[in-house]
């Protein structure tokens, strides 16, 4: 291909660690060509951001090429002195990573972080600030005199990462590398900063390598795809065919453990992958997936499979790529679940409010939440950062007292704003599964003391009666016993996350709260999890209350929804409803922002700007400064009360439920505030 | 802003008013009887009453703190007992010496300090590296008492280049008095070297590897002007606040160069006060020492927060 | 009981080595490996031997005047000399290593229990405890460490036991200082809610959550301070309120011969010094070994 941007042949990069190199990329080949966007998916731990830095010529130190050649423009890369790789910098490649906040130096303004770009180029100071200006315009930046004069701190996510995204293409270089670029962003940010790389991306003639876990971000942005397995490109082709119609194992299974298309879990259980990522630098002679497929055969241990052609464009590194799909499931097809019975209000806030003082300010991350989990039912509750999802967690926990004038109830009878006055038998009722298994298990203590403290502590037990216990517990969330010995450091993530699960049902609670249980997690153990949460619930009979910015997750396991939205209930209702519609003005953007992996464009609702300060709220309607649906001065003058709209379905909306229902069967908005796009 | 500054100043006169405390109980209350151990065990009980009366030091303890307090706002410093001077007139001279011999140290280690550290940052994990971070570590380390005894003996006796006494004669010109200075200056720049240049190392190194720094690196910039436009304005700024709050340790190090060298300075004055239980002149003399410390600190704290954006502008848009 | 298969179970090596081991028994290979840490062992390692042996090895009498002998230079008899007093000084630096070796240990041990046990409570608290404890750690850090010890020593009279208290109560506020910051990033970790959550006393949650996850500070510390405190032992006996006049001491001897030099009586001086230098420079390679394995 000699009019490819950039090409990789057989490149095998290797880490030295402890004295030994380890391979993290074994024998990789892609190319791209002018113009052309390439997305690059797999699980933590593949060499994604390995190739990444390998093609920017900016390795760690104690990285190593041991083979394999890059191309850029047909120029070997590899072959470049320093002074060469720096002037491809200049003018050709450029890259853009997760986190904008600490890509952008702290104590310059962005007026001289981006003029740099251009007098580097040898462009004169003024007619740099003017280009400067027009880079910023082009990333939709409306006041670019005024932004150049701020510091990045004084800068939301969203617009540091449009800085960095200008920075980036200000030199209009030949490749743009994109590593995780919205990730650690809000929904509704990112779906604003997907839509303008993609613009520009035409505009420019840019070819992109854009690097993500999120299987529908690359299918939304992506013309073709290389799946990458512990340092190999397993199958590659046409990213929209890939996804649709995947010819290796492991993206079959990938693909099967991904909640999507409005999967429930009362439908169909999600696959998982068995088994575990092999080690870095592990020595695999066979197939890589090997260890871990359904239809491995002798031969797939003993022999690397090529990259067999599947057809036209597309190529699978599997002797049985054509069986691919006949990978048999692990996971059982359906699980059994419980009817959440409706009755007598399990556990319920009224009124909770919480207000913290930061800097001197109030800030106010909970407002008048009242809310009731029913026994045996998902609670489901999705917002974006700020919207007070964590901090109810955390009251309802008693870990975070709320403001005076809050009231909690469990079964009818009082339950105090601190755990610390809590009775043991309230304090054994609502436990939880924190989000980061690293954090949530003390790293020094074993697998069993974890356990078995919690069992001591709330249910005072002691000795083989313990242990007898733990030994129960452990199996209930497959945790092979053998390894209650271990320290958390020894176990994978999901093992540690199946520990502090082990640790939550310890003291038999009737709610477990659940914050993002899954979201450090990688998409195949993040199967494993839901349907091991999905099961023990169903067995215990417990409740959950289940916390996630993951929507298709969220839909997948709740039975009702509750939308928070700057420390406000939106909208609370069935999970089908709330998904189904009509929806509120803010659940309708949620969901619009999110890609989807069959890559249909529902109406595209682009909200602008960005979540205001908790500590700052908009007057009247708290929404009302995004709200693609807003009617007028009523919104800005009168907050909407939380109305029954529906029989179970609340909203806190001034435009009545049939006008939404009305509005939204409609073509998206066309109002100023909204981008419509057509699907083409 | 503005807010920002009251705190600070408020902590600060929180901090000086217990190390007033600290400083009392330390001098007056812990010794015991203050007649007494001036009279000596066979002096007449009465004699000590009468003593103790005069000196105030029968009342209650929060009335000789406030009498004393009171007396330091009024800048009575007291009457040091073994000079029979007010203690005032020690104090003042002896604080201009000290901070004549300290400026002439700061002056030179700082920016030899700076520059080390930034080159073993540089350079790290290189030769370069290790011998300024390990012989930095080995020279800071060592007692100020056997680096100044070492000093001597090099230069002072069997080179003899530079004078053994820091006491120019009286009416010699700067670059004499300069040269009297050296030895025990160079005592304190060795010391503080090490630990200055360390702490440079270390801030340049977390700016560095900074994602910032990278940025800059792949926009294709040469490294020089990545270092100097990007890394050391990061890395420079807290280490400028860092080399202030020294001033503590320094001072410490004073009194034993200035015994030393035999050089009539802060640091040599509270020595003697220690040394002939000269309690007014001893508690004065520290607490002055506390507060030149905290005012540094303090002056620091601000100055890196008035040049640091993210403090100046605290609030996002 | 419907079951899952469970997913783990066709692979047969889902357990990692145990990392806190591997990281405990890698800790140990660098430390072994690392050049500083292996000088710093030899110039220590030899002074402590001196202080356990020392009135085995010395050659002389360490504290046997001769008043025949009095500042005799370096010689084959006395091959660092003699002091004042006619006594010999390669004797007297080799014993002089005890006094100081079992002080400094001892009070930075005490400043180090009392740092942590201050530094948990405050850094797991926070609230007001917190506040008044850091203000009062600043005024005690705003005097400079050889002046608050020696402000002590004057106050309480020299001895042994003195010294051991004075040095470890002002390391106390340092340690503290130390243990509270790296406190304050456990207490945010989700294990101590956890904790919380099942109705620990706050006790076990310092001592027997927290604490296990802070001895990397906590052992950094202890070795850089343990330098500091043989600093200040030999500062403060040079300046002359060193523990016991009768105890051979090299800050001591240092300051009795000091008003020789300009005489050319160098040695009584300049071997203790240079036992002095050693010592600390020993103990802080090792401290500096130990940090960079810890810190890495």
């Amino acid at each position: 291909m000699n009019d490819a941007a950039i090409e990789l042949q057989d490149l095998e990069v290797a880490y030295r660690v402890r004295g030994v190199d380890r391979r993290v990329l074994r024998g990789v080949s892609f190319a791209i060509g002018q113009g052309e966007s390439y997305g690059l998916v797999g699980e933590s731990g593949c060499g994604k951001t390995t190739a990444a830095f390998a093609i920017m010529r900016y390795l760690p130190r104690n990285a190593k090429i041991l083979n394999g050649s890059i191309r850029l423009n047909g120029d070997d890369m590899l072959g470049m002195g320093g002074g060469s790789v720096r002037r491809l910098h200049a003018t050709t490649l450029s890259m853009v990573y997760q986190n904008p906040a600490s890509a952008l130096n702290p104590s310059i303004r962005i007026g001289p972080q981006l003029t740099e770009v251009f007098t580097l180029m040898g462009v004169g100071k003024e007619e740099a600030l003017h280009q400067s200006e027009a880079m910023l315009h082009k990333v939709q930046i409306s006041d670019p005199k005024r932004v150049m004069r701020r510091y990045p701190h004084q800068l939301s996510g969203g617009m540091q990462q449009r800085v960095v995204i200008a920075m980036a293409l200000a030199k209009n270089p030949t490749l743009l590398i994109l590593d995780e670029p919205t990730t650690g962003l809000d929904a509704t940010v990112e779906a604003e900063v997907l839509d303008l790389i993609d613009a520009l991306r035409q505009e420019f003639g840019t070819s992109v390598l854009f690097i993500s876990h999120n299987l529908a971000v690359i299918a939304k942005m992506c013309e073709r795809v290389g799946v990458l397995y512990a340092g190999r490109l397993v199958e590659q082709g046409p990213a929209q065919e890939v996804f649709r119609d995947p010819r290796h194992p492991y993206t079959v299974g990938l693909l099967r453990s991904i909640p999507r298309g409005g999967v429930r879990k009362d439908a169909t259980a999600l696959d998982t992958i068995p088994g575990f990522l092999p080690r870095l630098g592990a020595n695999l002679p066979g197939c890589v997936f090997e260890p871990r497929c359904g239809l491995a055969q002798p031969v797939c241990r003993e022999q690397e499979p090529e990259l067999y052609p599947v057809s036209q464009g597309r190529v699978s590194r599997c002797h049985f790529h054509d069986k691919a799909q006949e990978l048999p499931r692990v996971a059982p097809g359906r699980l059994p679940t419980a009817q959440s019975a409706n009755g007598k209000p399990l556990l319920e806030v009224a009124h909770g409010s919480k207000t913290f003082r930061q800097e001197g300010q109030d800030v106010l991350a909970l407002v008048d939440v009242s809310l009731a989990v029913r026994p045996g039912e998902v609670l489901g509750l999705v917002g974006e950062s700020g919207s007070g999802k964590t901090t109810l967690a955390r009251l309802l926990l008693g870990l975070t007292a709320p403001d005076e004038g809050s009231t909690l109830e469990l079964d009818g009878e009082p339950l105090a704003g601190k755990v610390e006055q809590r009775s043991r038998e309230q304090v054994r009722s609502l436990q939880i599964v924190f989000q980061n298994p690293d954090g949530a298990l003390n790293r020094r203590h074993s697998v069993r003391r974890i356990i078995g403290r919690a069992l001591d502590k709330l249910l005072d037990l002691h000795g083989r009666e313990r242990d007898q216990r733990v030994n129960e517990l452990a199996e209930s969330v497959r945790f092979d016993e053998a390894l209650l010995a271990a320290k958390p450091a020894q176990l994978s993530g999901g093992l540690k996350q199946r520990v502090s699960i082990a640790r939550a049902f310890a003291g038999e609670p009737r709610i477990v709260l659940c914050d993002e249980p899954t979201s450090a997690l990688d998409v195949s153990v993040q199967a494993a999890i839901l349907n091991l949460l999905v099961e023990l619930q169903t067995q215990k009979g417990v409740s959950y209350v289940f916390i996630s910015h993951d929507l298709g997750v969220v839909r997948y396991i709740s039975d009702r929804i509750a939308v928070m939205y700057l420390g406000r209930l939106q909208e609370v209702g069935d999970a089908e409803t709330v998904f189904n519609g009509p929806h509120h003005p803010y659940t309708e953007a949620l969901l619009s922002a999110v890609p989807t992996l069959e890559g249909q464009e529902r109406g595209r609702i682009r909200l602008e700007g960005e979540i205001p300060s908790a500590a700052n709220p908009p007057s009247g309607c708290v929404f009302h400064t995004r709200c693609p649906r807003f009617l007028g001065e009523i919104c800005v003058q009168e907050e909407p009360p939380l109305a029954e709209v529906e029989p179970g379905h609340w909203m806190r909306c001034h435009i009545p439920v049939d006008e939404l229902r009305r509005l939204q069967a409609e073509a998206p908005p066309a109002a100023a505030r909204v981008q419509s796009k057509t699907t083409t | 802003m503005a807010r920002f500054l009251l705190t600070r100043l408020g902590l600060a006169a929180i901090t000086l008013f217990l190390l007033s405390v600290i400083v009392f109980f330390g001098s007056q209350v812990l010794p015991g009887n203050v007649a007494r151990r001036k009279l000596g065990p066979f002096a007449d009980q009465s004699a000590v009453d009468q003593l103790n009366h005069q000196l105030g030091t029968d009342k209650p303890l929060y009335e000789q703190y406030w009498n004393w307090v009171s007396g330091l706002f009024h800048g009575d410093l007291g009457t040091s007992l073994s000079y029979n001077l007010p203690v005032n007139q020690l104090i003042g001279p002896a604080l201009v010496h000290s901070l004549k011999l300290a400026a002439f140290a700061f002056v030179m280690v700082v920016p030899l300090a700076i520059l080390g550290g930034v080159a073993a940052a540089l350079k790290r994990d290189k030769l370069t590296d290790r011998v300024i971070t390990i012989g930095g570590l080995s020279l800071t380390v060592v007692p100020e008492f056997v680096t100044g005894i070492i000093l001597i003996l090099v230069f002072g006796l069997w080179l003899d280049l530079f004078p053994v006494s820091a006491n120019a004669p009286d009416g010699s010109n700067i670059l004499t008095q300069l040269k009297y200075l050296f030895l025990p200056a160079l005592t304190l720049v060795i010391v503080l070297f090490g630990y200055i240049a360390r702490i440079t190392r270390a801030g340049t190194i977390e700016s560095l590897d900074a994602d910032y720094t990278r940025t800059a690196m792949l926009k294709g910039l040469p490294r020089r002007t990545v270092i100097r436009r990007h890394v050391l304005r990061n890395s420079l700024l807290p280490t400028i606040a860092v080399i202030a709050t020294q001033t503590g340790y320094l001072i410490g190090g004073l009194v034993v160069i200035e015994t030393l060298f035999n050089y009539p300075g802060m640091g040599r004055l509270i020595f003697t006060a220690a040394q002939k239980k000269d309690f007014p002149l001893l508690e004065t003399g520290v607490l002055i020492v506390g507060i030149v410390f905290l005012v540094a600190t303090l002056l620091a704290d601000l100055a890196y927060s008035l040049l640091n954006p993210r403090i100046r502008y605290a609030t996002a848009e | 009981m419907t079951t899952l298969e469970d997913p783990a179970a066709p692979i047969a090596i889902p357990i990692r080595p145990d990392e806190t081991k591997v990281e405990r028994h890698e800790r140990f290979r660098l430390l072994v490996r690392s050049p500083t840490f292996l000088i710093g062992c030899v110039l220590a390692g030899i002074w402590i031997l001196c202080a356990v042996f020392g009135y085995l090895i010395a050659p002389k009498d360490p504290e046997a005047p001769d008043v025949l002998n009095k500042l005799v230079g370096p010689s084959a008899e006395h091959i660092f000399g003699t002091d004042r007093l006619g006594r010999d000084v390669l004797s007297r630096v080799i014993v002089g290593a005890r006094s100081i070796l079992v002080i400094a240990p001892l009070a930075t041990i005490l400043g180090t229990i009392c740092g942590t046990a201050i530094g948990l409570v405050t850094g797991y608290y926070r609230g007001f405890v917190d506040e008044a404890t850091m203000r009062f750690v600043d005024a005690i850090l705003a005097i400079p460490l050889i002046i608050t010890a020696l402000l002590a020593v004057v106050a309480l009279g020299p001895s042994r036991l003195t010294l051991i208290l004075v040095i470890g109560f002002v390391f106390t506020p340092i340690i503290a200082k130390t243990v509270r910051a790296a406190v304050l990033g456990e207490a945010q970790l989700e294990y101590v809610q956890a904790a919380r959550l099942r109705n620990e006393h706050g006790f076990y949650v310092m001592f027997a959550e927290i604490l296990p996850n802070v001895t990397g500070p906590i052992i950094v510390e202890f070795t850089v301070r343990l330098g500091y405190a043989i600093f200040t032992v030999a500062t403060l006996s040079f300046l002359g309120f060193g523990a016991d006049p009768s105890i051979p001491d090299w800050g001591q001897d240092i300051s009795q011969h000091y008003q020789f030099i300009n005489g050319g009586v160098w040695w009584a001086v300049l071997f203790p010094s240079l036992a002095i230098a050693t010592l600390i420079i020993g103990i802080n390679l090792i401290a500096d070994a130990i940090s960079q394995v810890f810190e890495r």
